[in-house]
């Protein structure tokens, strides 16, 4: 058992799927109902088997000489994607059925998405991690154009999987260059390489290419076309999912390959990294000012995001230590709570009817479900950084390490961007707050508790993040680095 | 010095193969276009000495997948005339080669600096084998060959659940 024990995050997953999917054919219909709860259940399960995997190969962390390393980072990843996963399938049972969808191969596919993004957690070895970067893309992909009816999703699951197989063929011509000239393709193997012997041509040819196909994947300003589409496309608990766990998830392996394995080439891709995060910022502010559907201009607001996250990674070459990662880690938790909130409510608001995804369409919901818009305008406010709450702290911390790493160019363009975005977020609150409801409006037809839990949990923790930012992490044993990291920016 | 020969022929079929694939109009053109660049590849595998790659390469990338993609175009019966027009496709092809063009220099001087005077060691005996590509995969490499287990799960799973007929 304690051999298997590290390789349960990964594999437990599959198992679920796997009986996912046999309830959905052996089950009398009449009892269906239940295959979400099995799932929630399983989810639970994956968590604390991920608690459990830590602790059993702790202090050192490295299984199978390398390929795997379970750390408090891989940690942290694995509970926020679990989490995110949780939240995804909650707020997907209701809209399963509402569109009477088959419920079996949709959390099936969750469930072998988040293997794969537990792997990319974790995984130190850049063919284990191309292989799970495909399976998170590969579920994506069906998850997007489920509702195959749908000519929306239809369009928006074929442009992702064109462009997303481009990416990952650069991503691979990448790693086999890089290979060729380490002839290995462990991260820590690459490390030592190039910190001893001279940079080869080739082997910046394959950083770069790697470094495109991973910026397709995060949707970086000029990679992002594909996103908007496949946004707009899916459903709502599925645009949540990949606002939220596959972004984070491929920010894991971006921060572990840039930060891990690249770091000894950092003269290479600082000034590549530093060049995207501007035009990232700078494009998805202005690109989310345009829009009236919601779920495109959520995809811009999280492009513009993670032009954030890469000023942080820039961040991570130029200063040695865990600085950059436990600021990069603390956005990117404020960023994922506040997104499932806000993607909860937007589930709950769309339940009766798909096509209220335009702004206009919360006018007046904050006299109609006071409740509801009160945690929407708290958690838009995170998302500009008003001060009290979490988005503040994480933008501030995220900031403050770019600013010690002496970028002081993307630190302003930052704080540029930031304010842009104080248009696109505010429009949406005076909507819900300022206009009257509109005539059209169907009130949603069910109520239901767990989503609006979701929504207040979230909000609640944004909320809480911001007041007392040292009491929150000590809830997550995976983020006592970033505590550590918190205590010590404290003291200067 | 004939080796140089042979691997300049393969590569220029394999590049126009490819080329064919994307200009040709009819889909059952391109395909067989493909073919030509799928056996010139294998041809490639065989300077290389990984013979083992070159027959699989052969049978399976060449053989069976061409094959089902054959069946499914003639299944399909596109006609000339259904085809959505396809407009300048000639411009569009060298305006893609032109922009591409640098990137085609990089990695020739990245190569040629690189390789330029290496001088390539002789393979030893039973390099390529079916043995030492069983090694690769199940020694050096199980723990990725295990996860793509998982990763055609997710495709066959993904495939049923796309195409299934809705109750």
């Amino acid at each position: 058992m304690d051999k298997l024990l590290p390789f349960l995050p990964v594999s437990l997953p599959v198992l679920f799927g796997l009986i996912v999917l046999l309830l959905g054919v052996f089950l009398p219909l009449k009892q269906r109902y239940l295959l979400p709860h099995v799932s929630l259940v399983g989810v639970a399960f994956v968590a604390l088997s991920a608690i459990a995997a830590y602790k059993a190969v702790a202090p050192n962390g490295e299984i199978l000489g390398g390929y795997l390393i379970l750390d408090t980072y891989s940690l942290f990843f694995s509970l926020l994607l679990s989490v995110a996963t949780f939240i995804t399938m909650l707020s997907a049972s209701f809209y399963l059925e509402r569109d009477g969808l088959v419920k079996a191969e949709f959390l099936a596919l969750l469930f072998f998405c988040l293997s794969g993004m537990l792997l990319l957690a974790s995984s130190r070895d850049l063919i284990t991690l191309f292989v799970a970067l495909e399976i998170v893309s590969m579920s994506v992909y069906v998850l997007v154009g489920y509702d195959r009816d749908n000519l929306k999703a239809n369009e928006g699951a074929f442009k992702y999987f064109l462009l997303g197989s481009m990416a990952s063929a650069l991503l691979l011509y990448g790693i086999a260059l890089l290979y060729g000239s380490v002839a290995s393709t462990r991260l820590y193997q690459i490390h030592s390489y190039f910190s001893t012997h001279a940079h080869e041509p080739l082997a910046a040819m394959g950083l770069l290419l790697v470094l495109v196909g991973l910026a397709f994947k995060v949707a970086a300003v000029p990679f992002h076309t594909w996103s908007p589409d496949a946004y707009e496309g899916a459903s709502m608990p599925v645009t949540g999912f990949m606002a939220t766990a596959v972004k984070a998830a491929v920010f894991a392996l971006l921060i572990r390959v840039l930060g891990e394995g690249f770091i000894s080439l950092k003269t290479y891709w600082v000034e590549v990294v530093a060049i995207l995060a501007v035009l990232t910022m700078l494009g998805g502010n202005i690109l989310a000012y345009t829009q009236r559907n919601i779920k495109r201009m959520l995809a811009y607001s999280s492009i513009a995001h993670t032009g954030y996250l890469l000023t942080g990674i820039t961040a991570l070459a130029l200063q040695p230590g865990n600085e950059a990662v436990s600021a990069l880690l603390y956005y990117l938790l404020i960023y994922v709570l506040s997104s499932l909130g806000i993607f909860a409510a937007l589930t709950w608001l769309s339940s009766q009817n798909e096509s209220l995804v335009q702004i206009s369409d919360l006018a007046g919901l904050g006299k109609k479900y006071p409740l509801t818009a009160l945690g929407l305008a708290l958690l838009f406010f995170s998302f500009i950084g008003i001060p009290p709450l979490g988005g503040f702290f994480a933008k501030y911390y995220l900031f403050l390490t770019v600013l010690k790493a002496h970028q002081l160019f993307l630190v302003g363009v930052a704080v540029l961007a930031s304010i842009l975005s104080i248009v696109y977020y505010l429009k949406i609150v005076m909507v819900m707050y300022m206009e009257p409801l509109a005539e059209h409006w169907e009130a949603p037809r069910i109520r239901p508790v767990s989503l609006g839990a979701v929504l207040g949990c979230c909000s609640f923790a944004v909320f809480w993040a911001g007041f007392a930012p040292v009491n929150f992490l000590n809830v997550f044993p995976g983020l006592l680095p970033l505590l550590e990291w918190l205590q010590y920016t404290s003291l200067i | 010095m004939e080796t140089t020969a042979y691997f300049i022929i393969l590569s220029v079929i394999a590049v126009i193969g490819g080329l064919l694939t994307i200009t040709r109009s009819h889909p059952l053109s391109a395909t067989l276009s493909l073919v030509m660049t799928l056996i010139a590849l294998a041809g490639l595998y065989a300077l290389l000495s990984a013979d083992f790659l070159f027959v699989i390469q052969i049978l399976v990338y060449a053989g069976a997948i061409m094959a089902l993609m054959v069946f499914v175009i003639m299944l399909l019966n596109v006609k000339e005339i259904h085809l959505p027009p396809e407009k300048q496709i000639e411009t569009r092809v060298l305006l893609a080669l032109l922009f591409l063009s640098p990137i085609f220099f990089l990695v020739q001087r990245g190569i040629t600096m690189q390789f330029g005077n290496a001088v390539f060691p002789q393979t030893q005996a039973g390099y390529g084998s079916i043995e030492a590509v069983g090694l690769a995969l199940y020694r050096n490499h199980f723990f990725p060959f295990e996860v793509i287990s998982i990763l055609l799960l997710v495709a066959l799973v993904g495939v049923v659940a796309l195409a299934k007929r809705r109750a």
